[in-house]
């Protein structure tokens, strides 16, 4: 201590305030996850009579578009389409948006579907880049299939020219090469038919992490633990925040996002809210928010469901390089929805969405890695003027390491008392073991891409990063 | 002003519960990560103990069902849960897949074994779990003796409770069912809907005589059911009470299924 | 002994009617998914005599079946299609495709049978 009181109280305070931070973060973490778990189970309990083959037996099933923007990916898109057009269901169509490619992509569609341009005209009831042409198959055999060649102008913009073109009245908006449940769409509809006196306007379903799985054919065959290291750490982050997090958000009515790759929603709500927005990176959670925020406005009734099941499977970033990029945009797409619905902001009219989600996210979404930073900060100051108490800091490391274990372990054994996908010992195995690493390696960088995220936005960066993917055909080969 | 740091006791205090939280997290984590594992190996224990048990099972329902006179003194007497359990799975799956003499061996061979006391046991459980799997085997096997007990089944409150039963019932003694709803404000939603007519696919129950009255239903979610119901078994005197009752009817959902059904049925000609 | 291609995703279903067919004398096949039968079919559709699909199946549906084996050399190959109950339009479909035969779930094996020898003789 220094002895000087003025500063030794700054100090006292600083310390109490940290502790009290890491506390909090603790608690909210271990509620959610005790509210997640409590939900998990009635879910699964219930469920377990649930036979979504009946569903089928309806031919009047809401109608669903899947739509799949394709930008440079030739290299997979007809395998990844052909898989789209193999799921399980009456009364769908898959719409692919081929967001201007420079690679092949258009001509292998053109060639592996034998598509012929249409006549249909294209009605742009949202604004999007100029449409060249939309085509279907000659061949009955794919006559759910329509693919649309356009001009390039972004996620968003492919996602809304697709909504433009759909008819159906439910969407599912998807990244082509995710590795869907073939009951992927009986799972998302079961809502809707159950739907009485609240409209149901989104459903969300659980992504999970495709690297080092077996898949053929666009099918998931067997669940291994990836291989790669930051592939793998992402398992366990997956796995807390489906199994452990939204869960519980959805018990409160409090989910804020559809997860980040997919969900179906109300066509004509999504269409009234103006489809997605191209001025933000994270279109599909501020579409989300946006349509919530509609329905309230407009004083009516809705539910948005959550599907604790995991439905679609998604190759992760291998790699620093890309995964900061995923990262730091993930971090401009929150700070870009949480200004632009600013207004919710403990406001009583959005009820829990906007006293407890939106507070929340602001806080442990967007604040807390800069928390982390500063208190890294003040401590390399305090090491610099050499008034550290080395005991306390020790201690306070290892107990965020432990408690960063322990949530972890807790996530592996929900995830083995319910959905049990890892089936070998050595897998679980792999994922605790990089349990214990994830704070040392994974963690640091994630907060760091997260400081990048702010400063991009700062600096009015508005690219969208993009994902160089290694393509699931190697593995099929 | 009061010097915080010089008070040691609170100093010394926050440092020990600092360290009691640490060990508890870190024994914690270790006490998860063991139940993952004995979770799995258990599960992988059963997974081997299921193999043999389903092999055992399919040599005897094979025998049953296509040999003149196999596995006619089988008893599961003295068998674990886990295999009465499976081998129903497997006899509701034989008998979903098979119609004739297959399907009625099936039915016999259920009450024979004495698995169908098994099923009993489970409709008079106090779990409602135990009571919607029972009545969803007895009643998939044909066992029309357990129609008065599951008809007697209340479950307050229970949305999944009340469904089986209703299937349970719609298997064991047809559509008739249906017609205590016909004024009841119990509304039919399209999942329940859905599992109903697959019910009715599967099982291949019988046509009812009286389905178009139940168009003419207070219930107008009975009134949809009853449209989905006519147009799946295409009986041309009630597709004819269907078209006039599209012409009687008000209600605009009712018109625009049996629109919509029609056309579905007429596209493939044009 | 005549060969038979057999092809469908419900386990149960496979399992017992390779017993079935087993046991009447034929040598059997059985394939859980369409993409493997497809592989299957362009290295020994020489070696077939019967085919025996589902109609929805992961990977490869029924159709894409039928019509590989339509544009294969041996382009006359007997098809059976097993379909769910009540998809009627589907059959339509079918037909045009050309399948030889259809049978509709559930079925009574003895009909598979006489729709088999009828179609190949024992």
């Amino acid at each position: 201590m220094t002895g000087i009181s003025g500063i030794d109280n700054l100090i006292w305070v600083f310390n109490y305030f940290i502790l009290f931070f890491a506390f909090l973060v603790m608690l909210s973490y271990l509620i959610l996850a005790y509210l997640s778990a409590r939900g998990l189970r009635q879910y699964l309990k219930r469920n377990r009579f649930v036979n979504y083959k009946a569903l089928l037996a309806l031919e009047n099933v809401p109608s669903v578009s899947l739509i799949a923007p394709a930008y440079n990916e030739g290299k997979t898109i007809v395998e990844n389409v052909k898989s789209l057009l193999a799921i399980n269901y009456n009364n769908f169509d898959v719409i692919v948006v081929n967001d201007g490619s420079k690679d092949n992509s258009m001509e292998v569609l053109i060639q592996s579907f034998q598509l012929v341009r249409t006549e249909m005209t294209y009605v742009p009831y949202i604004p999007t880049k100029n449409v060249r042409g939309i085509y279907t198959s000659a061949n009955p055999a794919f006559s759910k299939l329509y693919v649309v060649d356009k001009e390039n102008g972004g996620k968003a913009d492919a996602l809304n020219t697709g909504m433009n073109i759909s008819q159906k009245p439910y969407l599912v908006c998807i990244d082509v090469d995710c590795i869907m449940d073939k009951d992927v769409l009986l799972k998302l509809a079961k809502p809707y038919m159950e739907a009485s006196d609240s409209k149901v306007i989104a459903t969300g379903g659980v992504v999970r992490i495709a690297n080092s799985c077996v898949i053929k054919a666009g099918k998931l065959i067997d669940v291994k633990a990836p291989d790669n290291l930051i592939a793998r750490v992402q398992v366990i982050e997956y796995l807390r925040a489906f199994i452990l997090g939204r869960m519980a958000w959805s018990r409160l009515d409090g989910l804020l996002i559809i997860s980040g790759a997919f969900g179906m929603f109300d066509r004509e709500i999504a269409m009234k809210c103006g489809g997605y927005s191209t001025a933000t990176v994270g279109e599909d959670m501020e579409l989300i928010v946006r349509m919530r925020r509609y329905m309230i406005d407009q004083g009516e009734p809705y539910t948005v469901q959550y599907i604790p099941d995991p439905l679609c499977w998604t190759e992760a970033p291998e790699s620093f390089k890309i995964l900061g990029k995923q990262r730091s945009r993930w971090m401009r797409g929150t700070i870009e929805t949480l200004w632009t619905h600013r207004k919710m902001m403990f406001n009583p009219k959005y009820k829990i969405l906007g006293l407890l989600s939106f507070p929340y996210w602001f806080l442990f979404e967007y604040l807390a890695p800069l928390v982390e930073i500063t208190g890294l900060l003040i401590t390399f100051i305090l090491i610099y003027l050499s008034i550290v108490n080395w005991q306390y800091f020790v201690l306070f490391i290892a107990l965020v390491y432990v408690f960063a274990v322990f949530f972890s372990m807790i996530a592996l054994y929900a995830e083995e008392s319910t959905f049990k996908r890892y089936h070998r010992i050595r897998d679980l195995l792999k994922l605790a073991f990089v349990a214990l690493l994830e704070p040392i390696f994974f963690h640091p960088f994630t907060v760091y891409a997260s400081l990048k995220g702010n400063w991009e936005k700062l600096r009015g960066n508005k690219g969208w990063g993009e994902m160089t993917r290694k393509g699931f055909d190697k593995k099929t080969a | 002003m009061l010097e915080f740091s010089q008070i040691n006791m609170s100093e010394f205090d926050l440092k020990f519960t600092l360290i009691l939280i640490i060990l508890v997290f870190s024994i914690c984590s270790i006490i998860f990560f063991l139940a993952t594992l004995t979770k799995r190996i258990f599960k992988i224990k059963e997974d081997k103990k299921k193999k043999l048990f389903q092999i055992e099972i399919d040599k005897v329902l094979f025998g049953i069902m296509f040999d003149q006179d196999g596995g006619k003194h089988f008893t599961v007497h003295g068998k674990s849960t886990l295999f009465k359990k499976l081998m129903i799975k497997s006899l509701i799956g034989h008998h979903d897949n098979f119609s004739g003499i297959s399907a009625v061996k099936m039915e016999e061979f259920f009450v024979k074994s004495g698995l169908v006391n098994y099923s009993l046991s489970k409709i008079r459980s106090r779990s409602w779990v135990d009571v919607v799997e029972g009545m969803r085997d007895l009643s998939s096997l044909n066992y029309k003796k357990a129609y008065l007990e599951i008809l007697k089944i209340s479950f307050e409150g229970n949305d999944i409770v009340h469904q089986e039963k209703l299937l349970a019932r719609i298997r064991l003694n047809g559509l008739q069912e249906l017609h205590e709803f016909k004024s009841s404000k119990v509304y039919f939603n399209d999942w329940t809907q859905s599992n109903i007519i697959f019910v009715v696919k599967k099982h291949r129950v019988p046509n009812d005589d009286l389905l178009p009255d139940l168009l003419y239903a207070t219930n107008k979610s009975i009134s949809l059911l009853a449209i989905r119901l006519i147009d799946y078994y295409q009986d041309l005197s009630q597709m004819e009470a269907l078209r006039e009752f599209k012409i009687i009817t008000k209600n605009k959902k009712l018109q625009a299924e049996i629109d919509f059904l029609l056309k579905v049925k007429t596209l493939p000609q044009v | 002994m005549k060969k038979i291609l057999l092809v469908e995703d419900d386990e149960m279903l496979l399992k017992s009617l390779s017993y079935y067919l087993q046991m009447n004398q034929f040598e059997v096949l059985p394939y859980d998914n369409g993409a493997d039968a497809l592989a299957l079919l362009h290295q020994e559709i020489e070696e077939i005599d019967l085919i025996i699909t589902d109609l929805n199946l992961p990977f490869a549906g029924g159709q894409q079946i039928i019509e590989s084996v339509r544009k294969e050399k041996k382009s006359k190959l007997p098809v059976i299609v097993l379909t769910a109950s009540g998809i009627e339009s589907t059959e339509l479909e079918m037909l045009e495709l050309g399948a030889d035969e259809f049978i509709s779930k559930p079925f009574s094996p003895a009909i598979l049978l006489k729709r088999i020898q009828k179609l190949i003789g024992n």
